[in-house]
């Protein structure tokens, strides 16, 4: 096959195609540029050494967050930003993993016109590659931007980065191989064509036919080194950075893969347990294709983590700032404005919009995943309605979940391994922690409520009679 | 007396329970038209699928042109299917996005050919089915009988030895269905390749040499009609 | 009408008098005018006449006389013969068929040859027509038109036929 050929057979020729392209992109080229910010940061630490507290505050010549400039701090911040890396690179893979009609059509006929295996794959994969090479291109446009958000828009004191220099953009080149990397493996997991002459011979899932036991291994084997480090940075202190960084590394691995299908399928259980025809639908369709949705689950309990450690800390010193008035020196203050500016509103809007996309896009996913399903219950006579719902309820009950647990331990493990925070909780402090496992909780519940509405012509696409018809 | 051009001996296959085929034996022979009728579910897709090497049969021997489509790799398969055999499916066939000409001569790129040659076949095939003009044309837009037309001029432009075809009128008119076979059947003998047909149409398997009915996954009988 | 080999088939299950033959002709043709007793004679001369049938016994129970009718070994062999060979799909009305085979499957001969026989002569014939140019006269592409439609639907009986014979064999019994 000549080269001119697999690129006019790459090609996305639907407009769905085509903007699914360009927000993949996008979202390689903002975790590019995360992750050069995030080797920026890492140079910021430990080099200026931290000034004692003064009257003015830890403020520095350059104008960085004392969060910034300490070594331990600094670790921490830098691990947060890999970790928001990671939802952002989760949410591109899965818009590059996204398998649209056109796409599964397009390699079925490809295929039946006697494509090889490998020519298909050449094919996904030149899709793919174009799609993340164009995000590693945006990621360094994507780093200015973050440095103009990071660096040059806060006051001075609460600036995360320095002005870029030129050397700082010695790593795009490698985020660009990195991207092409990532969009080679996407399109090379997602080239399946699916021929099918009986309805009943349907695609095969990656998990098909492995329940429990091997779920339940897979987590176990991923999870306890992470647990065993985490649990190694809370004893230690000294190492904290470093073991942080290894247990959140290996977080961002293990859970949208593994813990996340569990927390699927323990779900799905729940909902069939429960009796409501709605819920023994949703889990249904819920126990079909546990990957994808397993996968949000996973990222969403990332985010709360996240989200936890960020808002936990912050509210409750907030809280303790604004109740008691202590006769400290302003540096609590300055540290404790550095820290909301730049962490809580940072890390919660942008997890907020992360939760979004991700249920978005799981919501999507699960439409296109089981339209057959879908197609078929529209027949037997369930209405767009009651698809609705079954479709909310699939998202949220593993999603809030998710949200809840992962925020318990995002603020577990900070306040625990902060030796700075410990005090005895009071109950300012248990009233702040209530209304953080309760805010981002509610707040899928709301996207859940508007997503579902926004994607009302996407299930009645869904249901449509033709996803019936076979090859 | 020519040669066979496909020979199955005893082949099985099953969808997880229910058997779709359950010991079927038939030759095609070159310049042949071999109409493959019988009652819904009698396995008559499925016998074309294993015929072309689109399926892998559970059970059974399958010779297409001198090779054993069972112990061939996948890509040698894919192979096979765009040099030397043509399908014609009932629908979904087409690439649903690329235009007319590019689909008509998929099968010459994915051979390697340069895009101009294979265009320029395209052309020509697409006047020859009565679809000239519509090059630029995609796939949704076309009426069955359309498509139809289409896909037998993608099948036949490698020029194969063996043509399968599905219910090739199956979503177009009656006259439309005509016109169908007739450029089929026409191109077919043109080149002495051997066209294998499934129909339910008997108006259709009239016009092969030799019928092969099926029942419940078996043949039933077989009528020689010339 | 021609009910001759029909009545032949009546006598290959047994030998029955006249009134017997009537009322299972009857009974095989429920959807059709019943068959009049001047029918049943008539055509009992003619047959016993051509040296197919005989009569072979004459009962007298009181009743009036009833003489019982039984195939010859020439009658045995005409009704093999029109029972194995298939109609002209020619010329031939559909009744013709339907006859053949209600007695095929009545006398326990082998129906499914038989079908599979009429189809195949079926198919030819629409194969010779369908080769034979009609031309551009609309009239006589109507009437071409016409005799492929019924030759068409002679087929898809033939082939339910087929399929309901194939799946009472399947259950053992006989219809």
């Amino acid at each position: 096959m000549k080269t001119a050929t697999a690129l006019l057979l790459a090609r996305p020729a639907s407009t769905a195609d085509r903007i699914r392209a360009w927000s993949a992109a996008v979202c390689l080229g903002i975790a590019g540029g995360l992750i050069m910010i995030a080797i920026q940061i890492t140079t910021c630490g430990g080099v200026i050494p931290p000034t004692p507290v003064g009257p003015g505050g830890p403020f520095s010549a350059t104008g960085l967050s004392p969060l910034v400039i300490e070594e331990d701090i600094n670790l921490w911040i830098v691990g947060l930003t890999l970790l928001l890396t990671g939802l952002v690179l989760a949410l591109g893979w899965q818009l590059l993993r996204l398998g649209s009609d056109a796409r599964e059509r397009r390699m079925t006929t490809l295929w039946l016109a006697g494509a090889t295996p490998e020519q298909t794959s050449t094919i996904a994969v030149i899709d793919s590659v174009r799609t993340a090479v164009l995000g590693g291109l945006l990621a360094g446009p994507a780093y200015l931007l973050l440095w103009v958000l990071l660096g040059a828009l806060p006051p001075a004191g609460v600036k995360m980065v320095l002005a870029p220099q030129l050397t700082e953009l010695a790593p795009w080149p490698i985020v660009i191989l990195l991207t092409a990397l990532v969009g080679a493996a996407a399109g090379k997991f997602t080239c399946q064509p699916v021929i099918s002459t009986s309805p009943r011979a349907g695609r095969r899932t990656l998990w098909a036919g492995s329940r429990w036991a091997t779920h339940t291994a897979a987590a176990l084997v991923l999870a306890t080194p992470a647990g065993v480090i985490l649990a190694l940075g809370m004893i230690d202190p000294g190492g904290t950075g470093v073991w942080l960084f290894g247990g959140m590394l290996l977080l961002i691995v293990a859970a949208p893969v593994v813990l996340g299908v569990l927390a699927v399928m323990w779900s799905a259980q729940r909902l069939r347990a429960h009796g409501t025809p709605i819920d023994v639908l949703a889990a249904a369709v819920l126990t079909g294709v546990p990957g994808p949705t397993g996968r949000a689950v996973g990222v969403l309990w990332i985010c709360g983590f996240g989200v936890g450690t960020v808002t936990a800390t912050g509210g409750i010193d907030l809280a303790h700032r604004l109740a008691y008035h202590p006769a400290e020196d302003e540096s609590f203050m300055d540290f404790f404005t550095a820290y909301t500016l730049t962490l809580l509103v940072e890390w919660t809007l942008v997890g907020a919009v992360v939760i979004a996309a991700t249920l978005a896009l799981s919501m999507v996913e699960r439409l296109h995943d089981a339209r057959r399903t879908i197609a078929s219950l529209a027949a037997l006579g369930v209405d767009a309605a009651t698809l609705l719902r079954v479709l909310r309820r699939q998202l949220t009950v593993p999603s809030m979940a998710a949200m809840a647990s992962g925020t318990l331990a995002g603020v577990a493990s900070l306040s625990l391994s902060m030796p700075s925070s410990n005090n005895l909780p009071g109950l300012l402090d248990l009233g702040v922690l209530a209304a953080v496992l309760v805010l981002p909780v509610l707040f899928i519940y709301l996207v859940a409520i508007v997503l579902a509405s926004a994607l009302r012509p996407r299930l009645r696409a869904a249901m449509d009679p033709e996803n019936l018809r076979t090859v | 007396m020519s040669d066979a051009v496909l020979t199955m001996a005893g082949v099985e296959y099953a969808y997880r329970r229910t058997a779709a085929l359950r010991g079927v034996s038939m030759t095609a022979r070159a310049g042949e038209i071999v109409a493959v009728t019988g009652p819904s579910g009698s396995g008559k897709s499925t016998l074309l699928h294993i015929a072309s090497g689109v399926l892998r049969p559970q059970a059974g021997t399958v010779r297409l042109l001198d090779h054993d489509l069972l112990s061939i790799g996948e890509a040698d398969r894919c192979r096979l299917r765009r040099r030397e055999v043509g399908i014609v499916l009932q629908f979904g066939q087409l690439v649903p996005d690329l235009p007319l000409i590019d689909n008509v001569a998929l099968p010459l790129l994915l051979d390697g050919n340069d895009m101009a040659g294979a265009r320029t076949a395209a052309a020509g095939w697409l006047e020859r089915v009565q679809l000239d003009g519509m090059a630029a044309v995609i796939p949704a837009e076309l009426s069955g009988g359309q498509a139809q037309r289409a896909a037998v001029a993608r099948a036949l432009i490698t020029g194969p030895a063996v043509v399968f075809a599905d219910e090739p009128t199956g979503s177009t008119d009656l006259l439309g269905g005509e016109l169908l076979l007739d450029l089929l059947i026409g191109a077919v003998r043109e080149r002495n390749a051997a066209l294998v047909l499934v129909t339910h149409d008997n108006t259709i398997a009239t016009r092969a040499d030799r019928e092969v009915r099926l029942r419940d996954g078996l043949v039933d009988h077989e009528v020689r009609l010339t | 009408m021609a009910t001759s080999e029909v009545l032949l088939a009546l006598l290959g299950e047994q030998p029955r008098h006249g009134y017997e033959i009537k009322h299972e002709y009857d009974a095989w043709f429920p959807d059709s005018k019943p068959l009049a007793f001047g029918q049943v004679y008539s055509t009992l001369g003619r047959l016993e006449r051509d040296g197919l049938v005989e009569v072979v016994e004459t009962r007298q129970d009181g009743a009036p006389q009833r003489s019982v009718y039984a195939l010859t070994d020439q009658g045995r062999r005409h009704l093999r013969d029109w029972l194995t060979k298939p109609a002209p799909a020619e010329g031939t009305s559909a009744e013709e068929i339907v006859r053949k085979t209600v007695a095929a499957l009545r006398t326990g001969t082998d129906t499914a040859g038989f079908l599979t026989r009429q189809r195949a002569s079926h198919l030819r014939r629409m194969r010779e027509l369908q080769q034979q140019p009609a031309g551009r006269d609309p009239a006589f592409r109507l009437v071409r038109a016409h005799t492929l439609a019924r030759l068409d639907a002679d087929l898809r009986w033939l082939d339910l036929a087929a399929e309901l014979t194939h799946r009472a064999q399947e259950r053992g019994s006989n219809p």
